[in-house]
């Protein structure tokens, strides 16, 4: 009954954890920004965006101090099981819009990490909006994310980098 | 032992343990497919339903490509019967052209032959036609040199 109890408490904890992690600019809200952990070379960090104003918006660039430099990429892979990865110029937001950064589609690359992700370590990301301005986000670092799904299949571990 | 303290050892061995860095095992790395990085130039257009990455190739101005991948909300690709594709450029008075496909598979379908004969900030509209009553619409900007 205790460990049961016990448990009860900590997920709760978690839970309510989870649901704070959102951060707003503008119209703009960004939900649960996060990355897998990465230990050395190449990241990548994802999160839902969502339009709840009237006026579009668009997300032109990304910066990171964890990172020589961050990018918008768009993974996919195709009919014939062929991987293909993009550099994205912008992702649009008209009123009501709604964007998912995951594993295997949209993500934040980051190239050049200067010093591992680590699971509890966060860091900062900051998303810049055409209209809504600049806002820097606390990126957190899990195995897998507290919430949400998104496409099953991940290509962005390791991308560019020489296997060992 | 109280409850109280209890609890408090188990939030502790769950802090603890959260903290314990991780790496991919070799034979996940092994497994990752070759990626191949595209060309052109891509822009993702969000709407209520989903989500349009359009690709255009060569991504410069003049005859293009245009390649979409639509997911819906939980990621996974669209189903559909067909498409259209309408592109417009407002700042030099070019009203909207449109162009149809099918889907070519679930999710994917292409425009091959887009003319955008100015560089300047298109305008993308993307309509998906589910089924008779069912339309999906993304919309997007896309800087074109």
């Amino acid at each position: 009954m205790r460990m049961i109890l016990m448990a009860m408490a900590a997920s709760l904890l978690m839970t309510s954890a989870a649901s704070a992690h959102e951060f707003k600019v503008g119209s703009i809200t960004v939900e649960h920004p996060w990355a897998r952990p990465a230990v050395t070379g190449t990241g990548a960090a994802y999160f839902v965006l969502d339009n709840e104003g009237t006026t579009a918006d668009r997300l032109v660039g990304v910066s990171s101090e964890v990172a020589r430099t961050a990018e918008l990429h768009s993974s996919m892979v195709d009919a014939q099981g062929k991987a293909t990865m993009r550099p994205v110029q912008g992702v649009d937001l008209p009123p009501g819009g709604h964007a998912q950064f995951a594993p295997g589609g949209l993500h934040v690359m980051l190239v050049g990490l200067h010093d591992p992700l680590v699971v509890g370590k966060g860091f900062p990301l900051t998303l810049k909006f055409e209209k809504a301005g600049s806002v820097t986000v606390e990126v957190a670092v899990e195995k897998k994310p507290s919430h949400g799904a998104g496409p099953a299949m991940d290509m962005e571990h390791d991308h560019g980098q020489p296997t060992q | 032992r109280s409850f109280g303290a209890e609890i408090l050892l188990g939030l502790a061995v769950l802090a603890v343990t959260a903290t314990f860095p991780l790496s991919p095992p070799p034979r996940a790395l092994a497994a990752t497919p070759d990626i191949v990085m595209s060309d052109g130039l891509t822009v993702v257009a969000s709407g209520r339903a989903g989500q349009a990455v359009l690709t255009l190739l060569p991504g410069h101005h003049g005859p293009n490509e245009l390649q979409a991948w639509v997911t819906d909300l939980n990621g996974a690709p669209v189903v559909g019967r067909a498409a259209t594709i309408a592109w417009a450029l407002p700042t030099a008075g070019i009203e909207p052209l449109r162009a149809s496909a099918a889907l070519t598979a679930p999710g994917s379908v292409t425009f091959p032959a887009l003319d955008l004969p100015r560089p300047g900030r298109w305008q993308l509209r993307l309509d998906i036609l589910v089924d008779d009553f069912t339309k999906l619409t993304f919309e997007g900007d896309i800087d074109l040199p």
